[in-house]
């Protein structure tokens, strides 16, 4: 084990924290903008804006 | 070729925004408690509670994967469009708790073992395990066909979940780096309380993930519908 360990290995830690938080953070975002949009043209296709 | 036998084409049921927020807090409430209450490890010092972000990501990996088996397999017995959105909605989901269990096992491993990444059975079978679902991702963005894409994507689907037990089972099987599987009655409570939080925490935030990305991928079907309908009716007018 490297001195990370018996140092407590805070900054591998905060970092797999920062990690975690951020890609399910830009994950959320995805799929909540995701869903609105589909939603949105859903809606527009519905009332017929998309008719050739 | 048509398979819309089941009203894929109706608009689906919106997630409610409630249990968003419900899954959002309890994830902040969770992190917290475990981070704040669990003492530092004796031979692993404050690294411990790196096992309260890797562990719940690797489960809701093998969860979510094993939505994709159910759906993929009901797509083809029953032809039904649904279970094939599901399925995708799942498989993307579950590849990117996958590709995080990766790099938090990295971060984990460099510390412990003195290595970033070995090539031992746990390690490579989840690496492979994330290689497939990119590929069913990947496959699914260049066929057209919806009839296709679901037969092709459910058995690829098919394929990747059954390695799911072999990454579980993966650490008894070989020999690895990689430590057994923690159970209840090997942690102290005060390390369990905090797992099991974490636990239900990120199956709930990736079970309303994989709903609004259900609902996003219904509604795109449902406007695809719309349009060629529409379409249809300006030809005809």
């Amino acid at each position: 084990m490297d001195n990370a360990v018996t140092n407590g290995g805070i900054g591998y830690v905060v970092a797999s924290y920062v990690i975690t938080w951020v890609v399910l953070g830009a994950m959320l975002a995805r799929v909540v903008g995701a869903a609105r949009r589909a939603r949105a043209e859903y809606e527009q296709a519905v009332k017929g804006e998309f008719r050739t | 070729m048509s398979i819309a036998p089941n009203n894929s084409f109706d608009p689906p049921r919106p997630a409610p925004a409630a249990l968003g927020w419900l899954a959002f807090l309890f994830f902040i409430f969770t992190q917290v408690y475990a981070v704040v209450t669990s003492p530092a490890d004796a031979m692993m010092g404050h690294l411990q509670k790196m096992m309260y972000v890797h562990v719940p990501a690797a489960e809701v990996t093998f969860a979510a994967f094993g939505v994709v088996l159910l759906a993929s397999l009901h797509f083809l017995w029953k032809e039904d469009e649904r279970a094939d959105l599901l399925a995708a909605s799942a498989a993307e989901v579950g590849s990117l708790f996958c590709g995080l269990t990766l790099v938090l096992g990295m971060l984990w491993g460099r510390p412990t073992w003195g290595v970033w990444w070995s090539w031992d059975a746990r390690l490579t079978s989840t690496l492979v395990l994330f290689l497939i679902f990119v590929g069913y991702l990947s496959l699914r963005s260049f066929v057209e066909d919806p009839h296709r894409r679901g037969q092709w994507s459910a058995a690829v689907g098919i394929l990747g979940a059954i390695n799911v037990p072999i990454v579980f089972m993966s650490v008894k099987w070989w020999r690895t780096l990689h430590q057994l599987p923690s159970n209840p009655r090997s942690l102290s409570p005060e390390y369990l309380r905090g797992l099991l939080l974490n636990l239900a925490a990120f199956t709930l935030l990736a079970a309303w993930f994989i709903w609004r990305r259900y609902e996003a991928a219904r509604y795109e079907r449902s406007a695809e519908h719309a349009s060629q309908a529409a379409a249809l009716g300006g030809y005809d007018g």
